[in-house]
């Protein structure tokens, strides 16, 4: 058996095809986006190299430190959409109720469709002419509230942040309902028989059992919303004056439009030390948090 | 077992495939790299058209939509050439978006596959190419041919020269003006204004009146920005934007505060359509082109689009009056449609000559009678072929005494970009003062990204 | 069983919730179905109603003008061959770090999770640096290749787990049997493992159906661009002519739903795979 299992070249011929594709193309890009970061380069002419002076402009520069800010509001919305919202239909669905499975198929449609359809949909949903949003707020006679809805700065960006809650709702909740049916059913059974009641059964049991799960899915919606692109590239393309810009659509303009690739590496670098932190921060946040219990 | 052995050639293949990549990589410096551009353009071209009829062929990339009828006058010199020249080469154009091509064209400058020849804007939007090797120098071609160099107006080869070489051939002329609907002014008894205020007054009756005085579109910054710059000019002329230029005005002047705040003035009275600063650049033309606003400020360029819509012989066209009359006739424009040549070009003398046939006479003939579009020539214009929209276009474009080009053009993709953002923010409700102060701010801190 | 009046007053209540929610989550896509079918001023005019007739124009011009279907084309030449490679590859991997004996396995499975937390954002760049030297800008392959790597790490994730549940039994009469390591791969291991290789070939298709940003930078050629990135260019060229671009949209979008309702339990399970499981 071992000599079948074991053998080096076999091993190999499994293993090297991709490894090598994932180490050219995802480890050795990283490592060099790095390095990439500390120069000033338009890959035309021959680069400088200029040690942490993209970092320092980056947080010296307004339209990233808003960008860095829109991003931590995305991830504000997003957690709020998603832990509580998604719960609490989780909760419902979970209940063996008529029509649960309908339910979550429907719920969990609009995180299946491309991003740029999406973007483009509510951008109609948004439009101020004919649009859903203002048609409504005129047939319920207040017409007053009627705007432009992604032209004003204000606005925009929560009205994008409303598309990413739609968008993701239900698959937040899947993920959920997923770990609610890990838990064994004698424990409501037995809760059921003392007489505890819907919200005590999800406050003592569903939700401490979860929790493990909402650590995971939480680092999910933080990473998820740190990479957030389509969505803002099709409906504002980061304006009105940059103020839906995020990290990513900034980094792609820095890049793609005005040729400082540096300047868009150290972005990118950014956002993955961003993505890591989150991972052990949310690690920290709950781990902690089940030592109190 | 066949899946073991695609499993091989699978490893096999994209160790090769790495293996040519790092030996490209070193080699990517010289002559290669011109082969290897060549290539990828014929591949491309061949799967495109494979009825170029064995000659060699030229690509052109430019910026153009389904919406611009200017786009069948180009293709038409396109075929014109192509069907007889001395080189045997065959043009093929391709046209992107506006926002598309320039994407596009940064993609291939960096990966070295430019097309031979490219639409281009001027001033620091090529500057960077140029500095990195990717433009041809064609200095020598317009020294040969001193008729060809002289018959360009005074200055608009300037603007696509760099270090005292030529590097790009305007093919046209533009400059921002009011079109303006006449059946509209007249029905409303009010006339072409000569001064800022009776423009200002112009606005107020035909707001009063019930008519919507301008189509304006907010989500394209460059457009509200234009208007800025135009009330600009007119508050303090060339100087003001010379002095930005060499750096010895900042861009948070009392004059870019008080030019776009009187926009934002403008806005406030109503003077544009409702829900403006959410409409798109097509939409707003719309609605001055199918008579439903009476003015419209925008590029001449947009000249022909209008008259072959509902507005037709109605529109008509005048230099917005400066705020203080010594800066009159002072306007935003500049050359327009210049391209330019790949160092990697295949054929440079075919593309030159294609570049002369496109700029001589006949061709800017057909394109300003045809498609409006003013070539960037000295020509004779005849009057009498023109339409009467673009007679007072023409009229208008000779009697500038200054063109200052657009902001974003001049300074590109940073300063330019944000003098834009900076307006539109401005008539969004910023304070017009903090606003102009961070776009100083970000002046100064872009210099050294 | 007999609810009581409070447990139903309840009930009615979350059934509310749920219909309020289903409607938030359709109607927008049915208002755009409808959409589809006017004419500009109808939907400026009767964004509510029924379109007067459901003619097809928009959708031709879409497909005719819009080059729809070549985009559609093209999307599906990425996603095929990006999604066939990498779930070959990673049920080897995962098959390798599940079952081989080998030393490295484990610290072969944490580097290929390392890579669920990358953002391809922090490799872009060197990406776009790496193809322009290798020739490989403007081919599909371009986008193809870093589409399978980004692919590994989920996928190796969820086929690792399903693989190590699996009965040593089979592998040993397999190999008493005589069998290879490669029959037993491909006769044995491949076939029952298929629902979690549907389920990841699925997940994988969607993300790459669905990507913008690789496509939009590493294809130049209007002729090669996929889906996405053909509808933003939509918005530029038929900037108001809604309808036709709203047909677009809902071409896009038809293929996935299509997709979706057909095989929405792999989907399901595939996509929350990742969270449950870690």
């Amino acid at each position: 058996m071992h000599n079948v299992m074991g053998n080096k070249k076999s091993i190999a011929v499994f293993v090297l095809p991709a490894f090598i594709i994932y180490a050219v193309f995802a480890l050795v890009p990283i490592a060099y986006n790095v390095y990439v970061s500390f120069l000033q380069t338009d890959l035309m002419s021959p680069s400088k190299f200029v040690g942490f002076k993209n970092y320092i402009n980056l947080f010296r520069d307004k339209t990233f430190t808003g960008a860095l800010k829109n991003n931590i509001l995305m991830v504000i919305g997003s957690l709020i959409a998603h832990l509580p919202l998604a719960l609490f239909f989780g909760n419902i669905l979970f209940q063996k109720i008529k029509g649960s499975h309908f339910f979550q198929t429907v719920f969990f449609l609009p995180s299946v469709i491309c991003g740029v359809a999406v973007g483009l949909t509510w951008t109609f949903v948004y439009n101020s002419q004919f649009g859903l949003v203002n048609k409504f707020f005129e047939i319920i006679g207040m017409g007053g509230l009627q705007k432009t809805w992604l032209a004003d700065k204000d606005l925009a960006l929560f009205c994008i942040i409303v598309v990413v809650m739609w968008q993701f709702v239900g698959y937040h909740m899947v993920i959920q309902i997923a770990a609610m049916k890990n838990i064994p059913s004698s424990y409501y059974e037995a809760a059921e028989i003392d007489g505890a009641s819907k919200w005590v059964q999800f406050k003592s049991i569903t939700f401490p059992l979860i929790k493990p799960i909402l650590k995971v899915d939480a680092v999910l919606i933080i990473t998820g919303s740190l990479k957030y692109y389509d969505l803002v590239a099709v409906m504002t393309g980061g304006g009105p004056n940059h103020a839906t810009e995020l990290m990513s659509t900034y980094m792609f303009y820095q890049g793609f439009r005005t040729l400082k690739y540096g300047y868009s590496a150290a972005i990118g670098v950014i956002l993955l030390v961003l993505c890591m932190c989150s991972v052990g921060l949310s690690n920290l946040v709950f781990r902690t948090e089940t030592i109190e219990f | 077992m066949k899946r073991k052995i695609i499993a091989i050639m699978l490893s096999a293949a994209i160790g090769l495939s790495l293996l040519t990549g790092c030996g490209d990589g070193s080699e990517n410096t010289g002559a290669d790299s011109n082969s290897s551009a060549a290539d990828s353009a014929a591949e491309s071209t061949d799967a495109d058209k494979s009825d170029a009829g064995g000659g060699e062929v030229l690509n052109v990339i430019c910026v153009g939509t389904e919406a611009d009828t200017h786009v069948a006058g180009y293709n038409k010199i396109a075929e014109n050439f192509s069907a007889d020249n001395e080189y045997g080469v065959t043009i093929q154009f391709d046209f992107y978006e506006n926002e598309q091509f320039k994407t596009k064209l940064t993609t291939l400058m960096a990966s070295n596959a430019v097309p031979d020849i490219f639409f281009t804007w001027e001033l620091s939007y090529l500057q960077p190419f140029v500095e990195g090797g990717k433009v041809a120098d064609i200095t020598s071609y317009l020294e040969e041919d001193q008729e060809w160099k002289n018959s360009f107006a005074g200055g608009t080869l300037d603007k696509l020269s760099y270090d005292g070489k030529n590097y790009g051939i305007p093919t046209q002329k533009s400059l921002c003006v009011m079109f303006y609907n006449k059946q509209i002014f007249e029905e409303n008894g009010v006339s072409v204004p000569t001064t800022y205020d009776e423009f200002l007054q112009v606005c107020e009756t035909l707001k009063a009146n019930g008519v919507t005085p301008m189509a304006m579109c907010g989500t394209d910054a460059w457009i509200p920005a234009q208007f800025v710059q135009q009330i600009a000019g007119g508050m303090a002329g060339e100087d003001l934007f010379n002095a930005i230029c060499d750096g010895s005005e900042k861009w948070n002047n009392e004059v870019h505060v008080k030019a776009s705040e009187e926009v934002k003035k403008m806005a406030d009275a109503g003077y544009f359509q409702d829900g403006f600063i959410g409409m798109g650049p097509e939409e707003s033309t719309d609605l001055f082109a199918k008579g439903k606003t009476a003015m419209y400020f925008m590029g001449a360029w947009d000249s022909d689009r209008v008259q072959k819509d509902e507005i037709g012989e109605n529109a008509g066209a005048f230099v917005l009056p400066a705020y203080d009359s010594k800066y009159a006739n002072i306007s935003v424009g500049s050359v327009d449609t210049s391209f330019a040549l790949a160092e990697t070009c295949r054929n440079k003398d075919a593309a030159i000559a294609f570049l002369k046939y496109w700029t001589s006479q006949e061709n800017a003939d057909m394109l300003l009678y045809d498609y409006g579009r003013i070539p960037a020539c000295n020509y004779e214009v005849d009057g009498s072929k023109l339409t009467p929209l673009l007679n007072e276009v023409v009229k208008i474009s000779n009697e500038q005494v200054g063109l200052t080009p657009w902001w974003d053009r001049q300074f590109g993709a940073g300063e330019g970009v944000e003098f834009n953002n900076t307006c539109v923010s401005v008539i969004g409700g910023e304070d017009a003062q903090t606003a102009f102060d961070a776009l100083q701010q970000f002046a100064e801190d872009n210099a050294d990204r | 069983m007999k609810l009581s009046a409070r447990e139903r007053f309840i009930m009615i209540l979350k059934y509310a919730a749920l219909l309020l929610f289903t409607v938030l989550c359709l109607y927008p896509l049915f208002w755009l179905l409808l959409s589809s079918f006017k004419t500009n001023t109808e939907l400026y005019e009767n964004p509510w109603g029924l379109p007067e007739s459901f003619s097809l124009g928009n959708y031709i011009q879409a497909v005719n003008e819009g080059h729809i279907l070549q985009y559609f084309f093209n999307s599906v030449i990425i996603a095929v061959a990006a999604v066939l490679v990498s779930v070959l590859l990673s049920s080897m991997v995962s098959y390798a770090i599940a079952r081989m004996e080998w030393k490295l396995s484990g610290f072969m499975l944490q580097v290929f999770l390392l890579g669920m937390m990358i953002p391809v954002y922090a490799m872009i760049v060197p990406l776009f640096s790496m193809f322009n030297k290798m020739g490989l800008l403007n081919t599909h392959l371009a986008v193809i290749i870093p589409h399978i790597a980004i692919a590994f790490p989920m996928a190796i994730f969820i086929m690792n787990g399903f693989m190590g549940s699996l009965p040593r039994e089979m592998e040993e009469a397999a190999v008493v049997d005589g069998c290879n390591i490669y029959q037993i791969f491909f006769r044995i291991i491949m076939p029952i493992s298929k629902s979690s290789i549907v389920t990841v070939a699925v997940v994988t298709f969607i993300n790459i159906w669905n990507d913008l940003l690789l496509p939009q930078i590493f294809l130049t050629d209007s002729a090669k661009m996929t889906l996405p990135v053909g509808l933003t260019e939509f918005q530029g060229q038929y900037a108001t002519n809604y309808v036709v671009e709203i047909a677009a949209v809902i071409i896009t979008i038809i293929p996935s739903i299509i997709v979706y309702i057909w095989l929405h339990r792999h989907i399901m399970e595939g996509m929350v795979a990742g969270a449950v499981k870690g």
